[in-house]
């Protein structure tokens, strides 16, 4: 059986497809490993049949049937999920960053957000999508069909927008809260390459209206590291329009790092005040590891309830 | 040529042009700033944020990094141009403390001066070394040795103790030569000082600083000295001071620390006859005649009178002298030689305190007689009756061309004329180079074809000929073949169309006859009018003259007569020129318009008492071939041309030996040269010997070199006259011997920096390979 947990790199599946067949790989890379559906939903009232799929739980596999057909198939019940979960992914230029690379952080933004839509669907989860960048420019509600998958990834696909397109979180997350009038799971994707501020007081609309909020911050190596192979200047010309300069890398790089270091410092502290979950995401490693994260607490959720 | 600037002086100052490089770093730091990748960029917040936090910090680096370096290729360049800090200079003590001293030693004759068990100069040699034990080796005191006579001669510049020995070493006695101290000025000011010896060094004279050479600048005709020294006030810094000898000293007191040793100091005035001179009466001898040597000495000291001794060829005789009120000698001696060939003549005069000055040589040549061809231009059927018989007879009063009496062979003779009319002279071809002289008496013109190619080759290379113009010359065959404006030509002048003057009739009875002019001297000192040197004597040529052959002399106010022409006689109311002499190739010709043989033109034949002797001495000129090339100076090459070429040749300096020349002679304007032998160090007589082919008989010759009498003055300059030549000059005075504790004083502050920065220099290129590491390569 041909190892699926290499689509589980990013530079390997975004060289595939379309973008459902990525997902399907991504998810399949993803329950190969030790990633079992944490799923555990239960309900009394059995609703109808349907066929098993690898990583249903095996408790609910009707033996009868299977006694009876030689086919797997798996009892499904009234209300099995009640999980929304909306997954709110930047479109700013800024998430255009490195153009001309392997993977960008919009490539990888929509790799996760459709493998994760579609891993949600097919545990009966409820996903939704919002495309954002200064508003909520796209926005599917949550739906558990397999269907509305289909609908999810026509989003994404269309969702690019231009590289001066800049970013507001606050409006945008004061949109979600607004919109998304059932409790459940908002995840954001997104740089925010924003002042800290404004998502946290964004994000404590989200609270108030008691959402669950996961913030997956993507950034790039080279906004990690700052190294830079060549000995030379480099002429940085900021996307979103927000300015430029020639520099050599290596004279800035401890401010630079600092700087950086200090703003996610701020995004965490304020997320941890807001008990916002923050997850920050280097687009270079695996997407099972923000998979996981973002099933772990679907699964604490439902282990509350 | 050293620069000096405000703080420090130069030593090769074109070397810091390079300076100019450090504009190379600034124009890369311009170049990479339009040189950079663009890359898109997220997180430009937090980087405009970083580079405001960095930027000042990031700008003073870059300045720093650029200004080294831009500072890196001007430290090279000073480094390259190796600045000094004179001794003066409040920085002084930023330089090396090393010694830098220049010996200068004088190695003139006069040197050669006894003093005490030695002489001057071994005086000079043991305070040089004595200077150079007091320099230290380790502290890298260096020293240049320079001595100085005619030329000053450059042993080892800045020298480390051991070579500076090695060199005083090969040093036994003084040349033979004068003194040019402007020549030993000028290379010690613009080769060692300026360009060679670095800082302010130590400049230390060992002399005898004679009067002569230190305080007559314009005594010496090598140095670019004023004939006297200018009359200012010697504190007046003229412009024309500054090419004297006292100029020159005063630039080197500017550039260096200078010492007087003075090796005479103390001494006793030396007691020297010096031999000044020594010549003989006549140019060259005849067998037989009796010659008069004459030696002229002069005295330095106290004697009255001295002894010597005369040597001609094998024959010595000794004699005294007295000295007059003025300190001159004269000696005379007679002496007859007896055998043809070449004889050398020496007087010396007794040992004294300096012997190089105590002999002079002369080179005597002898003939048995002198062959002289006359060509007659008016012959008769006698020789003796023709227009040259009675220049025969004052040549030769036996000549007899037919046939010889017997006991009239034996007679010496003087001349040995041989007679030939001019029509002849194309026919018989004579070999003319086995003549003394030729003489043309009369001729109307000269036979193109074989006679003038060998006339004009005779005197080019030596010979002598003599023409006296009558009645006969065709003044244009003379003019068209003889004379060359260019002055090459055998004729000096033109002769014009016609001759001037009314011929005398001596048929006409008149008592007194009006001469139209007569003859005075024109060149007094001229050989060819010896015998009337006196007043007496110069009235015989007051012989009248009636007719004659104009020179075209003049033209427009100006003078024709070529550079190696001069006048010897001429018209006395005038001024028109009657005897020329005219020097062509190595040899003369003569022009006497007046020929002699025709008493309707003048009675120079009549006057004995001036036909006689003037034709004598005119003869006696022409038959001296190149004596002045056998009498050298210390130096003079011995040089000599053939019309044969020369199998072998040996020279043999005096009391030395034979040397072969080993160079080939190579023909040159068709005679056949010798290489010069230069080699002539020591006074004395010199023999050359030549052997050639076929039936050539061999040649023996002398050169007789001598010292330049000049160097014999010794009289010199105390401490105060010193002071008062050199007024304006700082220096240190020493008589005879160092004192110990100068020549061990402290080292002079050379200030000499150029390894401090190359010490700087690597330290630049090491802060810049940190700094350039640690801060990167420049940015905006």
């Amino acid at each position: 059986m041909p190892d699926s947990r290499r689509y589980l790199d990013p530079k390997v599946v975004n060289r595939l497809g379309r973008l459902e067949v990525k997902a399907r790989l991504i998810v399949e890379g993803f329950l190969q490993g030790s990633h079992r559906s944490p799923y555990r939903g239960a309900s009394v009232e059995f609703a109808e049949h349907r066929e098993y799929v690898p990583g249903d739980d095996l408790r609910h596999l009707d033996w009868k049937v299977y006694g009876r057909n030689d086919r797997y198939y798996v009892k499904q019940y009234e209300e099995e999920t009640d999980l929304r979960c909306l997954i709110a992914l930047d479109t700013s230029g800024s998430m255009r960053f490195p153009e001309g690379f392997d993977v960008t952080r919009w490539q990888y933004g929509t790799l996760l957000t459709a493998a994760l839509s579609h891993l949600l669907v097919r545990q009966r989860d409820a996903a939704g999508l919002a495309l954002f960048d200064t508003s909520v420019h796209h926005f599917v509600e949550p739906h558990t069909s397999p269907g509305h998958l289909q609908s999810l990834f026509r989003t994404l696909d269309s969702g690019a927008r231009p590289p001066e397109t800049k970013t507001s979180l606050l409006p945008v997350l004061g949109d979600l809260a607004e919109r998304m009038q059932r409790r459940g799971l908002i995840v954001v994707i997104s740089d925010f390459f924003a002042p800290v501020e404004e998502t946290l007081r964004g994000l404590a609309r989200l609270r108030k209206r008691k959402h669950d909020v996961l913030l997956l911050q993507l950034l790039m190596p080279e906004e990690l590291t700052f190294e830079f192979s060549r000995n030379t200047l480099y002429k940085f010309v900021g996307l979103e329009g927000s300015g430029e300069l020639i520099v050599d890398p290596r004279a800035m790089k401890a401010e630079y790092l600092g700087a950086m270091e200090h703003f996610r410092r701020e995004l965490r502290r304020g997320c941890l005040k807001e008990r916002v979950d923050f997850e920050s995401i280097d687009t270079s490693t695996r997407l099972d590891i923000p998979l996981t994260a973002i099933l772990s607490r679907r699964a604490r959720k439902a282990a509350r309830r | 040529m050293t620069l000096a600037l405000p703080l420090l002086v130069l030593l090769h100052p074109a070397l810091f042009g390079f300076a100019a490089l450090f504009a190379v770093p600034l124009v890369i730091h311009l170049l990479n700033r339009r040189r950079y990748r663009t890359v898109p960029w997220a997180a430009m917040e937090f980087l405009l944020a970083a580079y405001q936090k960095r930027r000042k910090k990031l700008q003073v680096e870059n300045l720093l990094l650029l200004l080294i370096r831009c500072a890196i290729p001007v430290v090279l360049a000073l480094v390259f141009a190796r600045p000094y800090f004179g001794a003066d200079s409040l920085l002084a003590n930023l330089g090396e403390s090393q010694r830098e001293v220049v010996v200068v030693l004088d190695e003139s004759y006069s040197m050669s001066r006894r003093a005490g068990s030695g002489t001057l100069f071994q005086s000079g040699l043991e305070q040089a070394r004595r200077l150079a034990s007091a320099l230290k080796a380790e502290r890298q005191d260096r020293v240049t040795l320079v001595t100085f006579a005619k030329e000053p001669r450059l042993h080892c510049v800045s020298a480390g103790l051991a070579d500076f020995e090695r060199k005083l070493a090969t040093l036994s006695r003084p040349l033979y030569e004068t003194t040019d101290v402007d020549r030993m000025l000028d290379l010690l000011l613009d080769e060692v000082l300026d360009k060679q010896v670095l800082g302010h060094p130590e400049v230390w004279l060992f002399t005898d600083f004679q009067a002569c050479a230190f305080e007559d600048a314009g005594a010496n005709p090598a140095s670019d000295a004023p004939a006297v020294l200018p009359s200012g006030p010697l504190d007046d810094p003229t412009a024309a001071t500054i090419g004297t000898t006292r100029g020159r000293m005063r630039r080197l007191g500017e550039r260096a620390d200078v010492h007087f040793v003075s090796l005479s100091d103390g001494l006793l005035p030396p007691e020297d006859a010096a031999v000044v001179d020594l010549r003989a009466s006549e140019p060259l001898g005849i067998v037989g005649q009796a010659l008069r040597f004459t030696a002229q000495i002069t005295r330095t000291g106290r004697a009255t009178s001295g002894g010597g001794r005369f040597r001609i060829g094998e024959s010595e005789r000794p004699v005294t002298f007295q000295f007059d009120a003025e300190g001159k000698a004269t000696v005379e001696l007679w002496h007859s030689c007896q055998a043809e060939g070449d004889v050398g003549v020496e007087f010396r005069v007794d040992d004294d305190d300096l012997a190089d000055d105590d002999a002079r040589f002369l080179r005597m040549q002898v003939k048995s007689s002198l062959p002289v061809l006359v060509v007659d231009g008016q012959p008769a059927g006698q020789a003796l009756d023709g227009s040259a018989g009675p220049l025969l007879l004052i040549l030769d009063p036996t000549f007899d061309p037919d046939g010889r009496d017997p006991e009239a062979v034996t007679q010496r003779r003087w001349f040995e004329p041989q007679f030939l009319p001019w029509y002849d002279l194309a026919r018989v071809k004579p070999d003319l180079s086995k003549f003394d002289a030729i003489v043309f008496v009369n001729v109307r013109e000269i036979e193109l074809e074989h006679v003038l190619p060998a006339l004009q080759a005779y005197v080019e290379s030596g010979g002598g000929a003599l023409f006296l113009l009558g009645d006969q010359v065709r003044p244009e065959a003379w003019n068209e073949h003889l004379f060359k404006g260019d002055g090459s030509g055998l004729m000096p002048l033109r002769l014009g169309a016609e001759p001037v003057g009314e011929a005398y009739d001596p048929m006409a009875g008149s008592a007194r006859r009006d001469a139209p002019f007569r003859l005075e001297i024109a060149d007094e000192l001229h050989p060819a009018v010896r015998t009337f040197s006196d007043d007496r004597r110069r009235l015989y040529l007051r012989f009248p003259i009636f007719r004659w052959w104009p020179f075209e002399a003049e033209a427009n106010g100006a003078s024709l007569l070529p550079k190696d022409a001069r006048v010897v006689l001429r018209q006395e109311k005038s001024g028109a020129p009657a005897l020329i002499d005219h020097r062509v190739g190595r040899g003369r010709t003569l022009w006497f318009n007046v020929s002699g043989t025709d008493d309707t033109w003048s009675n120079y034949a009549q006057v004995a008492s001036a036909f006689f002797p003037l034709t004598w001495d005119m003869l006696n000129f022409l038959c001296v071939r190149d004596a002045g090339d056998h009498q050298l100076p210390i130096g003079g090459s011995i040089a000599r041309g053939f019309t044969a070429p020369p199998l072998r040749c040996v020279v043999t300096p005096p009391g030395g030996v034979a040397r072969d020349q080993q160079e080939s002679p190579r023909q040159v304007g068709g005679l056949w040269r010798l290489p010069a032998y230069a080699e002539t160090r020591v006074p004395g007589l010199y023999a050359l010997d030549v052997q050639f082919g076929g039936e050539d008989p061999p040649l023996h010759e002398l050169f007789a070199v001598n010292v330049d009498p000049g160097e014999s003055r010794l009289a010199t300059l105390d401490r105060e006259q010193l002071r008062s030549v050199f007024d304006r000059v700082a220096f240190e005075y020493h008589a005879r011997e160092i004192p110990t504790d100068v020549a061990e004083q402290a080292p002079e502050r050379q200030g000499e920096i150029w390894k401090r920065l190359l010490a700087v220099l690597l330290a630049l290129l090491l802060v810049e390979s940190l700094l350039a590491w640690r801060f990167g390569s420049y940015a905006s």
